[in-house]
């Protein structure tokens, strides 16, 4: 323990004095996610004004089989709104396959309208408060007022937007999490082995009497350490700037529900999977040839995760619940628990499994890469 | 009674389809100081790497203070310094005596121990003034003389140096020679390979030499200038590598 104790230090030290490590594992984050935080700030409010501006055709309204075939074309075509006949309509909006249903009294000339209580589309009951506008007025309609159609707006119980929610509380959350590990930890390992190779200072530690697995271990904790502090500093810029932003995108609300013993399971992953990413990094590190071969695999080892985050944040569409696969499957682990923790129905089962299945990543990385930093021919060759 | 530290029997070290080292056999017993010449590539690293436990032999037996290298390399390596001339493995973003207490803070010295030896060792081969420099910045000479002391800093039994005095002036070789004489002294057994032969008739009770990976030749100095028939050792090298 000890000897991993100094290996740790004197990485630490010698890392410190690096300009390269103070911009990747402290500097960078900082610019990446300030810069980050007004980008999606300005996309999300780019794509709010976009939805709402959204009449396409395509949408379909449920109503009442008090309308006729003709009223049904009648309403498309002055509205933009396509219709379709329902046999329980307040079902439809319930289910979420519509998002209001209109009834219609010709007797009273009244026309109710119905929007989900979750969801209400403001641009939708414009355009049907215009329809019943543009039908008075027309040659349809008689001028008296008394025979006019009037319209009347009350709730029903709507479906809730589950991919919104989910993708909101799983997207930039996972990202950070994601990827800062890997950003900050590649300068550090990268340096760790192969720089020690390329440097020819290798040879001298591997002269100590330690076993490779000692050496390598307190590598890896020094490149966990710089990772780890990366990620608290990368959340707690971008955290700290979300109140200045007109549409924060960082929503943490699913994690205040959780219970304790579920917070002490997403600090313990969190820590493995920061561990696991330092694992992968200096296993690139021990493999590559080179300072420079090492760089190179770097970038396809950041498109793991940054894969599965779109596989999994647009992919399940709104899925609460994922398959006990996604949480035996490393770096895909942490991912679908923040997803089921965004979705509200993380089992603490799911939470463990990820939590194994960490653990035995890292295990077996450690294996693998000191049985490679044992062999000479790989380490000491030039 | 003799008293072995070093024994090598039917030694092989292949590269590929390279012979580094074929069938060699040497021993050395404690307290001596053996100089191991031969011409570049004639495998002298090749065989301090494996006596270091750097590095497997192909085939044979190497066996350091009665420890197989293969079988107990922590052990020999607990009891050995090791440095090569020609890369002295220093960690530039640390400091000299960073680079030196490091090491010994792994090998187990007490603080106050190893710093009296750097204070001391770092007096006499003039590297005091630039002891907090850090390695990157220091000439090619101190760099040397830093990894001199470090590969003596845990006080090793036994010590290999590769061209040790690569890259010294003139002064600090002087310096080093007598280092050497005072850790002959103090009962040291020391390996190391130069091709500087004032250093091996001033330093060492035995040599042996390495031609294309085979011991031409192993004894004393005095055995080899009888063999050689000539008192000069520039002269031997020069008939035995053929320059």
């Amino acid at each position: 323990m000890k000897a991993i104790w100094l290996i740790f230090k004197k990485e630490i030290l010698e890392q410190f004095r690096d300009r390269k490590t103070i911009f990747n594992a402290l500097l960078l984050p900082v610019l990446m996610w300030v810069g980050i935080a007004f980008a999606t700030d300005r996309f999300a409010g780019d794509s709010s004004n976009f939805s709402q501006s959204d009449t396409s055709l395509d949408y379909k309204v449920a109503v009442t089989s008090a309308w006729s075939k003709t009223d049904q074309d009648q309403f498309t075509k002055m509205s933009g709104i396509k219709t379709y006949i329902a046999k329980d309509p307040a079902k439809e909006v319930k289910e979420g396959k519509s998002n209001v249903y209109i009834d219609l009294d010709k007797n009273t000339k009244q026309m109710k309208l119905y929007v989900s209580d979750k969801e209400p589309n403001p641009v939708l009951i414009t355009q049907i408060e215009n329809y019943v506008y543009k039908l008075n007025q027309s040659k349809l309609s008689p001028k008296e007022s008394k025979n006019q159609f009037k319209l009347i707006t009350s709730k029903t119980q709507g479906k809730e937007n589950t991919f919104l929610k989910i993708y909101q509380g799983f997207a930039m959350f996972n990202i950070i999490i994601a990827m800062t590990p890997l950003i900050a930890g590649s300068a550090i390992a990268t340096d760790a082995i192969a720089g020690e190779r390329e440097r020819g200072t290798i040879r001298s530690i591997l002269s100590l009497p330690f076993s490779a697995t000692t050496i390598w271990s307190g590598k890896w904790l020094a490149v966990c350490f710089y990772s780890a502090l990366s990620v608290i500093i990368s959340f707690s810029i971008y955290s700290g700037i979300q109140p200045l932003l007109k549409n924060p995108t960082l929503n943490i609300s699913w994690l205040k529900a959780l219970p304790i013993h579920f917070h002490i399971g997403l600090v313990i992953l969190l820590l493995l999977y920061i561990g696991m990413c330092a694992a992968l990094l200096l296993f690139v590190s021990t493999f590559a040839k080179s300072y420079k071969e090492a760089q190179g695999y770097y970038t396809p080892v950041l498109l793991v995760p940054g894969g599965i985050t779109f596989y999994i944040g647009f992919g399940m569409q709104g899925q609460e619940t994922l398959s006990h696969t996604f949480f035996f499957i490393p770096f895909s682990n942490i991912q679908s628990v923040v997803y089921e923790g965004a979705a509200q129905s993380l089992t603490f089962s799911h939470l463990l499994l990820a939590i194994g299945s960490s653990f035995v990543f890292i295990v077996l990385m450690i294996w693998i890469s000191a049985s490679l930093f044992k062999q000479p021919k790989r380490m000491l060759a030039n | 009674m003799t008293d072995k530290v070093i024994e090598v029997s039917n030694l092989e070290k292949k590269f590929d389809k390279t012979i580094a080292l074929k069938k060699v056999d040497f021993s050395v017993e404690r307290g001596e100081v053996v100089g191991l010449l031969g011409a570049n590539g004639a495998g002298k690293s090749t065989l301090l790497q494996i006596l270091s436990t750097l590095i497997i032999p192909s085939s044979g037996e190497a066996k350091v203070l009665g420890k197989n290298v293969q079988s107990d390399p922590l052990y020999v390596k607990k009891h050995i310094g090791l440095l090569f001339g020609n890369d002295t493995g220093l960690y530039h973003r640390l400091t000299a005596y960073e680079n030196i207490s490091y090491f010994a803070e792994f090998f187990g010295v007490p603080q106050s121990i190893y710093d009296q030896r750097i204070k001391d060792w770092a007096e006499r081969l003039q590297l005091t003034p630039h002891l907090h420099k850090p390695a990157g910045a220091l000439s090619k000479g101190n760099h040397q003389k830093t990894a001199i002391i470090r590969t003596l800093i845990h006080d090793p039994d036994i010590i290999f140096f590769d061209e040790p005095t690569t890259g010294l002036d003139i002064s600090a070789s002087l310096s080093f020679q007598d280092l050497l004489k005072d850790l002959k002294a103090e009962g040291k057994t020391i390996i190391f390979s130069t091709h500087i032969m004032e250093e091996v008739e001033a330093l060492c009770s035995q040599v042996i030499i390495l031609q294309s990976g085979i011991v031409s030749f192993q004894g004393t100095l005095t055995k080899l200038y009888e063999t050689m028939q000539t008192n000069n050792l520039t002269e031997v090298m020069r008939k035995v590598i053929g320059g």
